[in-house]
């Protein structure tokens, strides 16, 4: 198979599967570029994804163009792009045309609450699992614990905590945090 | 023209929404008092499909506003256009990490970021706790725990952990589960 269409038939995947926002997509696309297809490593889907997050635009659909890019360069971004958003475009098509209704149907919504629970399975995993990878010694453990209470205490919007997080960790790097 | 227009229309809205999820939303909104294209208690219909189908809020949102405005090819165009500004912008960021791949800069601002990111997703997490498992109260101390909820959760984390399974099949299994059993 051609790689271009690969790669979309791969993120269609994702696509499709991912229910909620941008986090929800990370258990789903681990599955599919890591655990399946072994093209990144688990630092790069990470990495991707904070760009994406401080980027403008949709931010699954940014980190899968990124990811696509470093697979097979512009043609890879654009098809990881396209594949992510086709099949929100057909089912959204579909429901906006027929199916309105539908979703006040009381044992629709009931599915959609039991589908919920399992994304919150699914996030709490990944989350342990980007822990372990992300909280490697004091210094990121420190820069951990300030990031969730500013985001859970202040409120403060996730693009101002990556660029913070960013910049602590080139100067702390910078000046000679090597050594710890 | 209206595909014209609308293709603009959110071609900006993907230049200037940060953040993610419902960040468009107050673009959106704001296309609510410019244009005639849709109304605001159409949009609260939209966020409620948008988040219970799949695929990212943003898109899902976007196809429905460009759709119930010009019909099919309104959504794919509201959609493709929203995607191109973060599209372009990746693949300008992709070749630079190309060039500075190993460069020790790179590696530095990466080091700072990742425990970040963690943290943004135990956020993420909390966040969805709250709204499955949690009944919604003006104080937290005074919220009740929704134990059938809680039940299934653990029951499905122990599956999930236990056999690795694909997470649409856990996905299916709740939704099977959840036409029966409400939570």
């Amino acid at each position: 198979m051609n790689k271009s269409t690969e790669i979309f038939i791969s993120f269609a995947r994702v696509g499709a599967l991912t229910f909620g926002g941008g986090y929800a997509m990370l258990p789903i696309l681990r599955k599919e570029v890591i655990d399946i297809k072994g093209w990144i490593s688990e630092e790069q889907m990470m990495d991707s994804y904070a760009i994406a997050q401080v980027s403008p635009g949709i931010i699954a659909v940014n980190t899968s163009a990124l990811i696509g890019f470093q697979l097979h360069g512009k043609k890879g971004a654009v098809s990881a792009a396209l594949g992510q958003v086709f099949p929100s475009i057909v089912i959204i098509t579909l429901i906006a045309a027929f199916l309105q209704q539908a979703f006040l149907i009381p044992v629709v919504a009931q599915m959609f609450a039991a589908i919920r629970i399992a994304v919150a399975v699914l996030i709490i995993s990944t989350a342990i699992t980007l822990l372990k990878k992300g909280i490697i010694d004091l210094f990121s453990a420190v820069i951990f614990s300030l990031a969730l209470i500013a985001i859970l205490g202040f409120s403060i919007s996730p693009v101002y905590i990556v660029i913070a997080s960013a910049l602590s960790g080139f100067f702390y790097k910078a000046l000679g945090g090597k050594r710890t | 023209m209206i595909y014209w227009t609308l293709f603009w229309e959110f071609l900006k809205i993907g230049l200037v929404a940060i953040g993610g999820g419902l960040a468009t939303l107050p673009f959106l909104y704001d296309l609510t008092v410019k244009t005639n294209w849709f109304t605001a208690a159409m949009l609260v219909d939209m966020i409620a499909i948008s988040e219970s189908t799949p695929g990212p809020i943003g898109i899902n949102m976007a196809t429905y506003a460009g759709y119930v405005t010009a019909s099919v090819l309104g959504g794919i165009l509201a959609s493709l256009a929203i995607i191109t500004p973060g599209v372009i912008l990746m693949m300008l960021i992709g070749k630079a990490m190309d060039k500075f791949r190993n460069s020790p800069l790179l590696l530095k601002v990466f080091y700072g970021i990742r425990p970040a990111v963690a943290a943004l997703i135990v956020y993420a997490a909390w966040e969805i706790i709250k709204v499955t498992m949690i009944t919604s109260a003006e104080n937290l101390w005074q919220a009740q725990l929704k134990f059938p909820a809680i039940g299934f959760f653990l029951l499905l984390f122990i599956v999930n952990k236990r056999f690795k399974i694909h997470p649409v099949l856990l996905i299916a299994v709740a939704a099977i589960t959840g036409a029966f059993i409400r939570f």
